[in-house]
């Protein structure tokens, strides 16, 4: 075992950056680490980066550590290069704990750090607690595409244990006023790996339309079974003076441009209406669904998790449901 | 290029309603029908890809009993020159860790340049073999990829970062990409392709053949274990509109009008 | 005895599944039957992968497999659709004839562009007089020289005005009945050949089905199949390999209709309750599972005696029986079972319920299978 155990345990977060500034996430991972940490243990942040100075200090307004690495090789995110760097703050600092978040870039970085950390590794977690009488840790995820959830125990080792928790699961914690924690400048070895190398950055295709503009979006999923099949959807958002959106599968099958796709991977959006058309609701696809819209969706399986985030639900056949709402709204339009 | 693809069998659980045995461990699959993960077959066709156009082997690789040997025959039947099952009593109850150390022992036994595994299962979903492989490997990772291309000993390689962004990295070999669906259009299996494997005997290695240590792998090596599975809460959720198809139109065609969508 | 398929076929099945899977849907069926069109482009990408022929020897484009692989091909594709299903079952009718019956130099000329999706069959036997009966023929070939000179007309031909070749039952020597016909190869684009369509129809409208009328067609004499004078007993040998397909036909419009019908029974609520907790619901469903169950066993035997060479017109007969009389019983209850919307176009069961009716008609009506099974049971009758 680490000297700490999860009674008042220590605590790492590796935090991300959002284009200029910091990721959502890195407040959430605070809230979860502080509600875990007690009084009596510590919250400190990991932040890799290029000339972030001014987020280190941001993060010492809420974590009581920030150990910064500043280098050009940080610049952009490199999930190998951060876990050859972070390996030795973690032996150095033993936290009974290290927090990521599950996002494209914690799933490039958390699994081959917590190997060589050399801490089991709890993925994407939806709650985490201390079991065991403090000897264990207990997290919620969800498998099978979200319709089934799983309890999950974690044993640590020597080393601790490291989670990565989902973004938009837990409580974000609020920056104080005034900077309180200590940042430590690390310093940064020549064995970061030069291995991966960033070659550009591809942004996202630019399209007539931005979705991330509408009110009205119907959004489609792959339940729509065929390119052709499109034209009802397309014809309902017509009719509600909305856009088209969709699911990942869609754009994958090349049916839609990636400008349309709406998910962790594709855009975020924050309609006033979202209707989810044969989509199931899994959370790569939610996850891109923000201001909470007023969510309609029409999906076959009535155990698809889309319900579970809707607020109202049809269970029946898009090929049914579609065409005899756009009637109605046509109806109703005059 | 010589390429190890990583594969794995998982119910269709997409339109199943899904339930759980009474052990509370395990779901009732008795009515689900099996497959290669939906990521595994980008993954494959990619090394398919890439063998096309540079030459080299594919090998599929699974850590399964005798049933998942299925999907080591669909990887021959898409074109994968070799398949190996891993297997061994003393590989039950193998947490993500120990799965990844069974691959990389296996991997690490035959000359490779590049190991493909799909992103993430659709199963259990934990998105961790790939790093945990590549770590265990002491080999270059990166993960999503959405497209690959191989040039001058290098691997380019462009995978997802957020919000719709997307980064070109190039990578030194040998190297761990896990595939982002989309990357490609996984070919169908063909009957030629079948029957070219039907007679193929497909080897097995155990803890023994890789020299594995026992105690490192299985529910003995496990330091994640599974307590209960269940089903997601009720009650909270959507209000279910009923009727037939003009009936919800018409109710929903109210709701939105309440919500500002009309 | 083992009633487990083999790894093989059980890939096999899982293929046809996945393609069946991705390239068919109920909106392209409908699209094509309103159109009366073939779906070539998913014929095609099929013969790419080998679904066609995949029981033809590899020396002739098939995959050497046997009628028990093929049959589970045509399930797997009539399940997920009953009419594309239908199609691809009958791309290549009758090309079976030229693989029992035909030289080396003929195989090897008409297979493996069937195979290969380059090539649609059509067997031509029925005639405006002649469908149960065909013991005479009222279309002749005469030989002229080196050519046959065919005259006559048949009707009700699958595939009719879309087939690159017909393999036609014709009487060459009017005297001798039944003896003295004989099978000619005809080109779809033979000079003297008139296709029609012959109108409106039930069930299965992805397949033209055509009158070809001949007037004078020349053909050389190395277009006869087989023997002349054996042209009846090459049709029931055929008939003992091709009823076996069209059970498989049958059972996986069945097994399609039976699935639709499951997924509605447990989703549609009425009185409060899903409609598969009414007993009344259970019992049909009880039925039709145990139907279903029988006439994939006898298909499947028949099947697998034909592989082993035990060829058996009574089993045969059987299956054509039994399968094709559940798949309109099991149709039926699943229009039932979805209530209204089982009436409708949209939900499809009305569409395998036309499809599946066929299965009862074509290649020897239930009446004639019963005849057949009958004879064998008791014997010659004095
Ligand atoms: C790292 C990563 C990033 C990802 N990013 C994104 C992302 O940005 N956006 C995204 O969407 N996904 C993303 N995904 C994929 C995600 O995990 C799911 O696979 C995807 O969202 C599923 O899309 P879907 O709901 O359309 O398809 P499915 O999950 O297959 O659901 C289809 C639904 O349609 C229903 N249906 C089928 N037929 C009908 C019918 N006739 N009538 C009514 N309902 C019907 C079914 O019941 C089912 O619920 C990502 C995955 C990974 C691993
Ligand atoms: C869509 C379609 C596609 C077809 N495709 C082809 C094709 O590709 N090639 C081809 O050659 N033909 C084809 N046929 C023809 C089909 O094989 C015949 O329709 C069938 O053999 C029945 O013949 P008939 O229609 O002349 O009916 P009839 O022989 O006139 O029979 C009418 C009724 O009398 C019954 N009956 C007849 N004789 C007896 C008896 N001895 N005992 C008891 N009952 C009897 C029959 O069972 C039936 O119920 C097709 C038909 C259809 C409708
Ligand atoms: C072409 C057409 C025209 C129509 N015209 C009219 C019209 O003019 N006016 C009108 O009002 N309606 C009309 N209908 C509707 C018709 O009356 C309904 O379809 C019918 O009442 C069945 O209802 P349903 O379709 O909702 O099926 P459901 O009620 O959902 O029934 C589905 C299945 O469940 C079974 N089931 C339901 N409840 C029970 C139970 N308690 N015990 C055992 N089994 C049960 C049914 O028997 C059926 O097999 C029409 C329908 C069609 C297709």
């Amino acid at each position: 075992m680490s000297t700490n155990t999860n009674q008042n345990p220590k605590i790492l977060c590796v935090v991300e950056r959002a284009g200029a500034g910091l990721d959502d996430t890195a407040w959430e991972l605070l809230g979860a680490a502080r509600a875990l940490a007690g009084e009596g243990g510590s919250v400190g942040a990991a932040l890799l980066g290029e000339g972030v100075g001014e987020l280190a200090n941001e993060l010492a307004r809420g974590y009581d550590d920030v150990w910064v690495f500043d280098d050009a090789r940080f610049a952009s995110w490199d999930g190998e290069a951060y876990a050859r760097a972070l390996a030795p703050l973690a032996q150095r600092e033993q936290p009974a704990l290290i927090l990521a978040a599950h996002t494209n870039l914690g799933i490039d970085f958390a699994p081959g750090f917590s190997v060589r950390a050399g801490v089991p590794l709890l993925p994407d977690c939806l709650s985490l607690e201390s079991a065991g009488d403090g000897s264990a840790w207990e997290a919620v995820r969800t498998v099978y595409g979200g319709k089934v959830h799983a309890r999950m125990t974690c044993t640590p080792s020597e080393q601790g244990a490291m989670a990565t928790l989902r973004a938009g699961a837990f409580a974000a914690a609020e920056p104080g006023a005034e900077v309180t924690g200590r940042v430590h400048a690390e310093d940064v070895g020549d064995d970061v790996g030069q291995g991966r190398r960033p070659v550009r950055t591809v942004e996202p295709e630019a399209s007539e339309v931005d979705i991330t503009q509408a009110a009205v979006l119907v959004a489609v999923g792959r339940g729509i079974e065929d390119e052709e099949n499109l034209e009802i959807v397309q014809s309902l958002a017509e009719a509600l003076g909305g856009e088209v959106a969709c699911s990942r599968p869609v754009v994958d099958k090349g049916w839609l441009p990636k400008s349309r796709q709406v998910g962790t991977s594709g855009l975020t959006v924050k309609p006033k209406v979202y209707l989810a058309v044969g989509i199931s609701g899994s959370f790569q696809h939610v996850g891109g669904i923000k201001g909470s819209p007023f969510l309609v969706a029409i999906n076959k399986d009535a155990r698809a998790p889309i319900f579970g985030v809707a607020d109202v639900g049809v269970v029946g056949d898009l090929f049914d449901v579609v065409p005899a709402l756009e009637a109605k709204i046509r109806e109703a339009k005059g | 290029m010589d390429i190890v693809v990583c594969i794995k069998r998982v119910p269709d659980v997409a339109e199943a309603d899904v339930e759980i045995e009474r052990s509370g461990l395990r779901i009732d699959d008795s009515d689900l029908s099996w497959g290669m993960n939906e990521w595994d077959t980008f993954a494959v066709e990619e090394a398919l890809r890439l063998e096309a156009e540079h030459g080299g082997t594919v090998t599929a690789l699974t850590v399964g009993g005798e049933d998942d040997e299925e999907v080591l025959r669909r990887a021959l039947a898409m074109g994968a020159d070799t398949a190996i099952r891993l297997a061994d009593d003393a590989f039950e109850g193998s947490d993500p860790l120990a799965v990844a150390t069974v691959l990389a022992a296996a991997i690490r036994k035959r000359p490779y340049d590049l190991v493909l595994t799909g992103a993430v299962s659709g199963d259990t979903g934990s998105a961790q073999l790939g790093g945990m492989l590549a770590a265990l490997l002491g080999a270059g990772q990166v993960a999503l990829a959405t497209r690959t291309a191989f040039a001058n000993g290098k691997l380019e390689v462009q995978h997802e970062v957020e919000g719709g962004l997307e980064r070109v990295v190039e990578l030194d070999l040998p190297a761990v990409v896990t595939v982002q669906t989309g990357i490609n259009e996984p070919r169908y299996v063909s009957i030629r392709g079948i029957r070219k494997v039907a007679s193929v005997e497909i080897p097995v290695e155990g803890a023994g053949d890789l020299g594995l240590d026992v105690a490192a792998v299985g529910a003995a090596g496990a330091r994640e274990a599974l307590s209960e599975l269940f089903l997601p809460p009720t009650g909270e959720g959507a209000e279910i509109l009923e009727g037939g198809p003009d009936e919800v139109a018409e109710k929903l065609v109210e709701r939105l009008r309440e919500r500002g969508g009309i | 005895m083992d009633f487990e398929l083999s790894k093989a076929q059980k890939d096999i099945q899982k293929a046809a599944r996945d393609f069946a899977k991705g390239e068919f849907s109920k909106e392209l069926a409908a699209e094509l039957e309103a159109k009366h069109e073939f779906p070539f482009d998913i014929w095609r990408k099929a013969g790419e992968l080998g679904f066609i022929g995949l029981h033809y020897p590899e020396a002739y484009g098939g995959q050497d497999y046997g009628s028990f692989e093929n049959a589970l091909v045509v399930e797997e594709f009539c399940r997920r659709d009953s009419s594309i299903g239908s199609a691809m079952m009958s791309c290549d009718f009758s090309a079976e004839i030229v693989l029992r019956c035909g030289t080396d130099e003929q195989k090897k000329f008409y297979l493996p562009p069937v195979a290969y999706a380059e090539s649609i069959f059509g067997g031509a036997f029925t005639e405006p007089d002649h469908g149960s009966d065909i013991t005479h023929m009222a279309t002749t070939a005469v030989k002229d020289g080196d050519h046959w000179v065919l005259n006559g007309v048949k009707t009700f031909i699958t595939n009719g005005g879309i087939a690159h070749h017909y393999v036609v039952l014709c009487q060459t020597d009017d005297e001798a009945g039944y003896k003295g016909q004989s099978m000619i190869m005809v080109p779809g684009d033979a000079e003297g050949l008139e296709i029609t369509d012959v109108g409106a129809k039930m069930g299965i409208r992805l397949n033209p089905t055509g009158e070809l009328s001949f007037k004078n067609v020349r053909v050389p004499a190395s277009n006869l199949l087989g023997k002349e004078g054996r042209g009846f007993y090459q049709v029931l040998e055929f008939f003992d390999e091709s009823r076996i397909e069209v059970a498989a036909q049958a059972l996986g419009i069945a097994q399609g209709a039976f699935d639709r019908a499951i997924a509605h029974a447990k989703t549609r609520e009425q009185f409060g309750k899903k409609i598969g907790a009414f007993q009344a619901t259970q019992h049909k469903v009880a039925d039709m599972a145990t139907k279903l169950e029988l006439a994939r066993l006898i298909t499947y035997k028949a099947a697998w005696n034909y592989d082993q060479g035990r060829v058996d017109p009574k089993l045969a007969s059987m299956a054509k029986l039994y399968a094709p009389r559940i798949a309109v019983e099991i149709a039926d209850e699943a229009i039932q079972i979805l209530g209204g919307w089982g009436y409708m176009t949209e939900f499809e069961v009305e569409r395998f319920y036309r499809d599946a009716k066929i299965t009862e008609i074509y290649e020897g009506t239930k009446e004639i299978q019963k005849n057949t099974i009958a004879a064998a049971v008791l014997g010659k009758l004095r």
